[in-house]
This record gives structure tokens, sequence and C-alpha cells, in this order.
């Protein structure tokens, strides 16, 4: 059965592609067969921070179109053969994505036995957002611990809870989760930033992980790499657990106290 | 800068971070509720009067207005030249 996840959050900036790219990495990495599509129509990158951005020859518009069969725009991820990304387009109009052509494409994804869907929502609550939600099993919503990002989590959720497929349906609702990105935990001590328990409070769904604030998502990016890649980093080892609690796996918070940066004990010598 | 200030701690931002978010968000969860009630309601009120007149779904509005502490349900009607009549069945 394939699962359709959303990763979204309303505002922009906030991390919603970065942490597509790891999760989706991170449920290959676990065997999962993973296909992660863009819906950022007309300002695709997902790509480049997949660092696959040479090798995508036809994009998701192509597919819905019929230009090129779904198979010729998948591109493999080269570390990892259980993972394929859907790039969007960058020239066509965004009202290419149709309601029809998304699920068309969908339904030959779960034919071609892939265990997760994974869509990597635009900014904004219209268009590219409201499709790459329309489809969702379980979403997980992205914000930063700022005034202005959980307003529009809280806007997004309730979005999902009324234009998903399985709110108008009358299904099971969509699954939601809680991603917190950019967090400094001795800012958060100090109360000079929301901390997570807050923001989990106000926007009233778990917390599937919180992302410490990380100079290594910029070298990341810088370099194509998905950031859960980044081997011993906290903000690596933070997505691994995220991945993890969202295959089941019960795995305390780490990073939260003010542990973000290791000891020089442990940068000289390991651990 | 006066002395006292020395001695009156300020107020961690993030305290007034989450009390404006709290109040914010109450807000909105209760405006983005009513409309979908208020959708809801109209389409079974509209079902209902129908089954008894023969008035045009366009006839009937319903809103809700804050008065004060006061929410107002209203309902208006326009019924069709010659009054209530019968919906032929």
């Amino acid at each position: 059965m394939t699962r359709v996840v959303v990763v979204t959050s309303g505002k922009g900036g906030v991390g919603k592609t970065t942490t597509s790219a790891s999760f989706a990495s991170g449920l290959a990495m676990r065997g999962k067969k993973t296909a992660v599509v863009d819906f950022d129509i007309g300002l695709r990158n997902l790509d480049l921070i997949l660092g696959c951005e040479r090798r995508v020859v036809y994009d998701f518009v192509n597919v819905i179109q019929g230009d090129a069969k779904l198979s010729q725009a998948l591109v493999r991820d080269k570390r990892n053969e259980n993972l394929a990304i859907l790039a969007a387009s960058q020239t066509k109009d965004k009202d290419a994505l149709k309601e029809e052509g998304v699920k068309a494409v969908f339904d030959e994804l779960r034919e071609m036995g892939f265990d997760y869907i994974v869509c990597d929502s635009p900014a904004g609550i219209e268009g590219g957002a409201l499709m790459a939600l329309r489809f969702a099993d379980e979403a997980l919503v992205v914000t930063n611990p700022e005034v202005s990002a959980v307003r529009d989590a809280d806007r997004m959720l309730g979005i999902i809870d009324s234009k998903s497929l399985r709110a108008e349906q009358g299904l099971e609702p969509v699954k939601e989760h809680l991603v917190i990105t950019r967090y400094v935990p001795k800012r958060a001590n100090k109360g000079e930033m929301l901390g997570h328990a807050d923001v989990q409070e106000l926007l009233n769904i778990p917390i599937l992980g919180v992302i410490p604030e990380s100079e290594v998502v910029l070298e990341c990016s810088n370099q194509g790499t998905p950031v859960i890649l980044a081997d011993g980093s906290p903000a690596a080892r933070a997505y691994d657990d995220m991945v993890a609690r969202f295959l089941g796996e019960e795995r305390p918070l780490r990073f939260i106290n003010g542990d973000a940066s290791p000891s020089l004990w442990k940068r000289l010598f390991g651990g | 800068m006066g002395l006292l200030d020395i001695f009156i701690k300020k107020r961690p931002s993030a305290h007034i971070a989450r009390e404006r978010l709290s109040l914010v968000l109450a807000h909105e969860r209760a405006e983005r509720l009513s409309t979908d009630v208020i959708a809801r309601l109209k389409e079974e009120l509209i079902a209902v009067i129908c089954r008894h007149t023969s008035i045009n779904k366009d006839a009937l509005n319903v809103t809700v207005e804050h008065r004060d502490s006061l929410e107002v349900l209203k309902v208006d009607v326009v019924l069709p030249e010659g009054g209530l009549r019968r919906a032929v069945t």
C-alpha cells in the first residue's frame, strides 16, 4: 500500500524542501521505495537540493500533459536506488497541475510499487500547495519557532482538514505531524525563542522532529546532498530520528537542551 | 533607564510571542469553524425549506453577526410571489 505524505507549511523559507529531501532519503535508506515529487511549478528546487539537477530531462508537467512517460521523467537518486525524484516544471505555468493529471501520475506510482510518495509543497495556500495536499494520507507540517511561521502552519492545518480528499470524502482524517526547524535550544531556554513545547501546544499536533539550527544545512545545499547524510551533525541525526519516529520507532527528542554543538572532547575524540 | 529597572526582570519575548499567538490562533480557528458550520447549515436549511415551499436557492441568506459579546445567526428567506406555496412534488 502506497502512502502519500505531503510536506507543507504555508510560509516560505521554513525548510520544506530541505525536510522533503531528508525525509525521502531517510525513508529510502530504510529500504522504503520512495518517490519525492516537487509541486513548486515554476520554481523548481528539489532537484538542486538533492543534487540531480543535471539529470532532469522531463518533469511532472511533461508527464501530466503526455509529453513523456513517467518512467522517463523519474530521476533515480545516485546514492540510493530506492529513491526517485520527479522534478517540477521550470517553464510551464502553475495552472498546469490539474487534479485528474496528478491522480493519474500517483496511480501509476502506486502501480510501480512505491511505498511512499512524498509531496514537496510550494509556499502559500493556492494552486500548487492545495494540489500537493489533495491526496495526502499524512502531512508533515514544517514550522520554525517564529510567530508568523506558526500562524501560517495553523492556517495550513485548517486547510488540510477541509480541502484534502480525505476530509471531503469523510474518510479517516489526514494524519498530521509537526516538524520544528531552525531550533536554537539555548535561545529557547533563555526565553528568547518559542520553545518546542510551546509550538506543539499552540498547534496541538504531535511533534515528529525538532531540527536544530545548523551551518551544515547551507553546506549540504551547496553540495546537493540531503542534510540527513551529513554524518554526525546534530541536524542529520535529528532528521534520522524524525524518519525513525515516522516509521513507528520510539525515540526521545534530542538537541533540545542546548547540547546542539558537541563538546570539545567529543569533537576531538568522537563519540 | 531608571534605577528600578535593574531590579525588574524583563519579560522573556517568547512569553509574549506565545500569548499573542494563542489569542490570534483562537480567534482565527473560531472564524474558520463558523464559516464551515454556516456553509453546512445553509445547505441543510435550503433542503428543508425547499421541501415545504417553492423558494429559489438564492432566496436564502445565512449570516453570523457579531454584536458586542453576542453572536447572532441571521436567516433571510425571500418568499416567492404569492407567499408560501407547497412545492410541487
